[in-house]
């Protein structure tokens, strides 16, 4: 049987993605600590691709730049916290994650006072499923409710556990629960419209 | 198998199959639930297939990439915005001559030129209108003084400058911020400058450049003295 990554965690396999490396980092964030904008750059060298890919998909194409130089600036500010618990990279990973949560909070705040027109495109789910045919998985997961979207990412694509999403979210795991399963319903009826143009390898045509 | 696909397709809306065959996907049903959900899915088709689809979901989100390379360089816009002054050439710590920092020494000292440039760049155009703001860089250096004599005239020139700019206060508080950051660097700056000093008091290079802080220092004091007395 083919096991969701959390359940794969719960037999001890792997649990968050890959964050990049650790031991070429750990000299760096001494460095950086004390101040060392040479040894922060390659930091942000070394991660800058790993966490524009989670803002692109938290967030979109769009505001993935700055959110990402917005997450490596906090990761400056914060860089003292760090304690070595964990990878440098996931330590950053989650930072990155608050940002970019934040932001999202923060802009829906401010559509309150935009037009329900288009605020309502925006947040629009993906299309019924006879109009979707030539959309790819990718843009099918970039149309998911902004809470669907960030829990189907966070812990299908990234490998975060709900009680992770639900503390760095500030939403229950119940909820968590929930709006993963939407995405997933939601995100199924892509691939079963698209089934009709699979590759041999079962990506989408 | 209809009414199945109709209960399944509701989601969260209530259907007790459907809404858990995510957590029955993950592991996270309890043992019995997870007995019962196995007896319903062996006799009804349409939630095994959507179990199956879902299965696929996972299984192409774990494939995809993780990684999305910037189609610019993103770094200028990071360092432009990293506040925290970056610490100077530390060889108070290491024990090393400080020949070995002569280098780190120098570009130290072109920050420090650049950061109070930038200070009075900011100060200049935020209170006054910028033609009328010396640059800061053509400001004439003074010539060295011993450092002995100069050491409590210094300080007493400085206590007084950040008394008259904290008395009248009434600049920006990023500005504010900006000139405490470049002022702590300048601190900093002259501490190293110092201690170098005290393991190599011949070195005329080390004591020029901590006249040539101390200088730094008093100009940017005076200039933000001069600047909030001008905005009173």
């Amino acid at each position: 049987m083919l096991l969701s990554r959390s359940a794969q965690s719960e037999v001890g396999l792997t649990h968050q993605r890959t964050v990049g490396p650790s031991t070429e980092d750990l000299g760096d964030v001494a460095l950086a600590c004390k101040g060392d904008g040479l040894a922060f750059e390659r930091l942000y060298r070394r991660h800058v691709a790993r966490i524009r890919g989670l803002a692109c998909r938290m967030a979109g194409v769009a505001a993935a730049d700055e959110l990402t130089q917005d997450a490596f600036v906090r990761a400056w500010e914060k860089i003292r916290t760090f304690r070595g618990e964990s990878r440098f990279g996931t330590w950053l990973h989650r930072l990155a994650v608050n940002v970019i949560l934040e932001d999202r909070r923060g802009l829906a705040r401010r559509r309150v006072f935009q037009d329900d027109a288009a605020t309502a495109a925006e947040n629009a789910s993906v299309e019924p499923a006879d109009t979707v045919f030539s959309i790819d998985f990718e843009a099918a997961v970039a149309r998911l409710p902004d809470g669907a979207r960030h829990v189907f990412v966070l812990h299908d694509i990234e490998g975060y556990k709900h009680h992770e999403i639900a503390a760095l979210a500030g939403i229950t795991v119940g909820t968590s629960k929930g709006q993963l399963h939407r995405a997933r319903m939601i995100l199924r009826k892509h691939l079963a419209t698209g089934a009709a143009g699979c590759t041999a390898d079962g990506s989408l045509a | 198998m209809n009414r199945e696909n109709t209960r399944v397709e509701r989601g969260s809306g209530g259907d007790p199959w459907a809404d858990r065959l995510s957590e029955y996907l993950d592991g996270d049903l309890p043992a019995g639930e997870r007995l019962e959900v196995e007896e319903h899915l062996s006799g009804c088709a349409a939630c095994s297939a959507v179990l199956q689809e879902m299965r696929e979901v996972v299984a192409r989100a774990s494939r995809m990439r993780l990684d999305s390379e910037p189609t610019r360089d993103l770094w200028p816009g990071v360092s432009v915005r990293l506040r925290r002054p970056l610490r100077l050439a530390p060889w108070r710590l290491s024990g090393a001559s400080p020949l070995r920092w002569a280098v780190p020494r120098l570009a130290a000292a072109a920050v420090l030129v650049a950061c109070c440039a930038a200070l009075v760049w900011v100060l200049g155009g935020r209170l006054r209108p910028a033609s009328t703001a010396p640059p800061v860089a053509s400001a004439p250096v003074a010539a060295p003084a011993p450092l002995v004599q100069a050491d409590r005239e210094y300080e007493t020139t400085v206590a007084e400058l950040r008394r008259a700019v904290h008395a009248r206060l009434t600049l920006d508080p990023h500005v504010v911020e900006v000139l405490e950051k470049n002022l702590a660097t300048l601190d900093l700056a002259m501490a190293d400058y110092q201690d170098a000093l005290s393991r190599e008091p011949g070195d005329a290079q080390l004591r020029s450049r901590l006249v040539e802080a101390r200088d730094r220092k008093l100009e940017l004091l005076r200039r933000a003295a001069t600047l909030t007395e001008s905005s009173n």
